[in-house]
């Protein structure tokens, strides 16, 4: 058995157009999809503020106090502009919506009439935005109004009393509706049995991503191996030495076991060396899931070449069933970019439990118990596509 | 080349004799050979692929130190044979014994005693010559001691111990299909198949294998099957032919036994127009005396008016030869249309199969 891992370890170190395809093809892709989709990752679970653009045409105390309690939400990024300018970021899609407060707005709200604001809206923002944001506006615009309107009243009151201390009391109320709290102390709690939405980094969702992925191009590098055996006699030679038929079929699988495991191994390594990526608090967890997945692919593996009769056979097909199955396990797209329907696909696709399991390692801070059931599914996958494989399988045709 | 350890020959089939000679001591043993059993018996050997029966109840006796030309056109059934004689393949019918091991009962056992030369390049291009050896001698299991030992005998016999190191990619044809004998040699079995092992070789490596497999016949005692569709290398090496067609044995023997029926020699003769009118009883006159002297068969013209041609396989060459003189003298006919020949293994396979030996199926 270690003269036969030995000599497959030794062809396939030979054989260039593999060792990239296994090892450089992979880590190209990391780097390259990184850097790429770097800045969509930053924003998962964390979407970013809303720009909203403030138009003051009153230039009063009230369309100040307006733009100070918006800002003071914090939960939009508010700036006072131009209404050229505010139209102009509207129109340009840099900014979802601006507030123009008309002129005359305080000596409406003085005169007792209805605040008035004006929306500027990009047309193609989604109602389900734009209509939340519109009511939360207006009533912040409501509650400026009232105290505008109260320290209008107030003012009169003082104007109108001759006892000093009671107008400097009346003057302090008057000050003191400025400072008046404006946020709400809330706090956000779960649903009980809920879990904590964590989102992977980049690295965390593209390292492990296309290591899954590229561990199944172990498939077509394994069965164009054993094609090449068949073509060159090899096993023709190997079936007249004294040895089993299993151990010479478990000599040709079990060195591309080894090989997926090393695949895993140095991109695991590259992610965390190259691009610092955090392995999660029990990292030992990766190996059985890691071997699980290894199974799988050698399995894949000897399935294909089980049925393939041609190497061009191999290449074309097993290229297609590792790239679909890579897309649909959510190994080149994360899944929080997926339609619900295609999570659902992912949860029964080797690729999509493997990068699970491997995202609740990495990301989730899960441990053996985490990954133990979706390494138990790996291997009953593997387990079948092995007992489809085997009577199938000829070492000579 | 440096010899083998002499007088192999005569004791590689005794190995239960207390005084071996070294080579035969280090040879596959098996377990109830004797200088007169066979080292090689397969008996009604049959194989069928769905409703067709590719071979057909073929058996074969291989003696010690014997090579046998194993013979037949392209879809003859040979690879089929030679692949359940190795234990490649498993036959629906028949036995093979190797020195007397039941090849089914005792697969391992019979395989250690049994080298494969295939007909393809059964190695591992992108290693070196030496790396391939390393692995085959792995899967049979030799000590690591012992292994050194054999890569360096099997590169010697095959005279390419000072190319060991480089890759077999790099080797030209010839090169690889001596590293390709040299795979079947280092457990030195009692018994080498050898498949086409000179396929798309120059002269130089085709004399390189055939003194490499003498060698071994001479000084291990090894026996040789041997299959090839070079008719003059076969005649050359062999000492025994079994020729196959159709799933069957046509024919078996020595070189003498199998040529005899087609007699001496062959004569053909394809007078003309103008000598045939010189004879008193024209064409069936002549083809009446020459009769006497063998078969004959009278050729159709190849073109439509040209002559028919008279073949005879002469019993006695010396007789025909004299009837064909006087029959040219009494009648004043030139010897211009007569061509002679010798018969060879060629002209047996015509005679046995219709075809020639490099046919198509």
């Amino acid at each position: 058995m270690f003269t036969m891992l030995q000599k497959e370890l030794r062809v396939l170190l030979a054989d260039r157009g593999a060792m990239i395809t296994l090892f450089l093809s992979p880590i190209m892709f990391i780097t390259v999809m990184s850097l790429a989709l770097g800045s969509s990752f930053s924003h998962l679970g964390a979407a970013g503020k809303i720009s909203v653009s403030v138009v003051d045409l009153d230039g009063g105390a009230a369309a100040r106090s307006l733009l100070g309690a918006l800002s003071s939400t914090g939960e939009l990024q508010v700036a006072g502009r131009t209404e050229a300018q505010a139209e102009a970021r509207v129109k340009a899609g840099t900014d979802a919506f601006a507030v123009v407060v008309p002129a005359g707005f305080e000596q409406r709200i003085e005169q007792g009439a209805a605040p008035s604001v004006r929306y500027v809206v990009d047309p193609s923002a989604a109602r389900q935005v734009v209509d939340p944001l519109e009511a939360a506006i207006n009533a912040v615009v409501l509650s400026v109004s009232a105290e505008t309107r109260t320290g209008f009243a107030l003012d009169r009151l003082a104007a109108g009393q001759s006892d000093p201390a009671v107008r400097a009391a009346v003057a302090a109320e008057i000050a003191g509706l400025s400072r008046a709290a404006r946020t709400v102390d809330a706090t956000t709690a779960l649903p009980p049995g809920s879990k904590a939405v964590r989102y992977p980094t980049v690295y965390q969702q593209n390292v492990p991503g296309y290591a899954v992925m590229y561990v199944f191009f172990v498939v077509t590098v394994m069965a164009g191996s054993i094609l090449a055996e068949r073509r060159e006699g090899t096993f023709r030679r190997l079936l007249s030495a004294p040895m089993p038929r299993w151990q010479l079929l478990l000599g040709k699988v079990a060195p591309y076991l080894v090989v997926a495991l090393a695949q895993v191994a140095v991109l695991l390594a590259f992610g965390r060396l190259v691009f610092g990526m955090k392995l999660g608090a029990h990292p030992l967890a990766l190996l059985p899931l890691s071997a699980a997945l290894a199974c799988c692919a050698a399995a894949l593996g000897l399935l294909l070449a089980s049925f393939a009769r041609t190497e061009a056979q191999v290449n074309g097909l097993g290229t297609v069933v590792v790239l679909v199955l890579a897309a649909l396990g959510g190994c080149m797209v994360p899944g929080v970019f997926m339609p619900q329907f295609m999570r659902d696909i992912a949860d029964f696709v080797p690729q999509g439990i493997a990068l699970n399991g491997y995202q609740d390692v990495l990301v989730r801070g899960g441990g053996l118990g985490t990954v133990l059931p979706g390494t138990g599914v790996l291997l009953g996958i593997a387990t079948v596509l092995f007992l489809l494989a085997v009577p199938r399988f000829r070492f000579v045709r | 080349m440096a010899p083998v350890e002499a007088s192999a020959a005569a004791t590689a089939a005794a190995p239960a004799a207390p005084e071996k000679a070294p080579a035969a001591a280090d040879q596959a043993e098996a377990p109830d050979g004797g200088l007169d059993a066979p080292v090689l018996l397969a008996e009604g050997l049959t194989k069928r692929f769905g409703d067709r029966t590719v071979v057909d109840g073929i058996s074969l006796r291989v003696g010690v130190g014997e090579i046998v030309g194993f013979l037949g056109p392209n879809g003859a059934g040979k690879s089929t044979s030679i692949a359940m004689l190795t234990g490649a393949l498993r036959p629906d019918a028949g036995t093979v014994r190797v020195a007397g091991v039941d090849l089914a009962a005792e697969p391992r056992r019979a395989k250690r005693l049994i080298g494969v030369v295939p007909q393809e390049i059964a190695l591992y291009p992108s290693l070196t010559a030496r790396q391939n050896l390393r692995f085959f001698a792995g899967a049979y299991r030799l000590p690591a001691g012992l292994r050194r030992e054999r890569i360096a005998w099997a590169l010697d016999v095959v005279d390419l111990a000072d190319r060991a190191d480089d890759r077999v990619s790099a080797y030209s044809g010839g090169m690889q299909r001596r590293v390709n004998i040299a795979a079947a040699l280092l457990h030195r079995p009692r018994l080498l198949f050898m498949d086409e092992p000179t396929v798309g070789v120059d002269a130089q490596s085709r004399n390189q294998i055939f003194e490499a497999v003498l060698r071994l016949r001479d000084e291990l005692g090894m026996a040789v099957v041997y299959t090839s569709h070079y008719m003059p290398e076969v005649e050359r090496l062999c000492d025994r032919f079994v020729v196959v067609d159709g799933g069957r044995v046509l024919a078996a023997g020595t070189h003498r036994e199998l040529l005899r029926p087609l007699g001496e020699g062959l004569l053909e003769w394809a007078p003309t127009g103008a000598e045939l009118a010189r004879l008193p009883d024209g064409l069936e006159g002549l083809a009446a005396r020459l009769a006497r002297h063998g078969d004959l068969q009278v050729l159709p013209p190849s073109a439509g008016d040209g002559p028919a041609t008279l073949r005879l396989r002469a019993g006695r060459m010396s007789d025909a030869l004299h009837e064909v003189a006087q029959i040219a003298a009494d009648h004043g006919i030139g010897l211009g249309g007569i061509r002679l020949g010798r018969p060879d293994l060629e002209s047996l396979f015509l005679t046995l199969t219709g075809r020639h030996v490099r046919d198509g199926a």
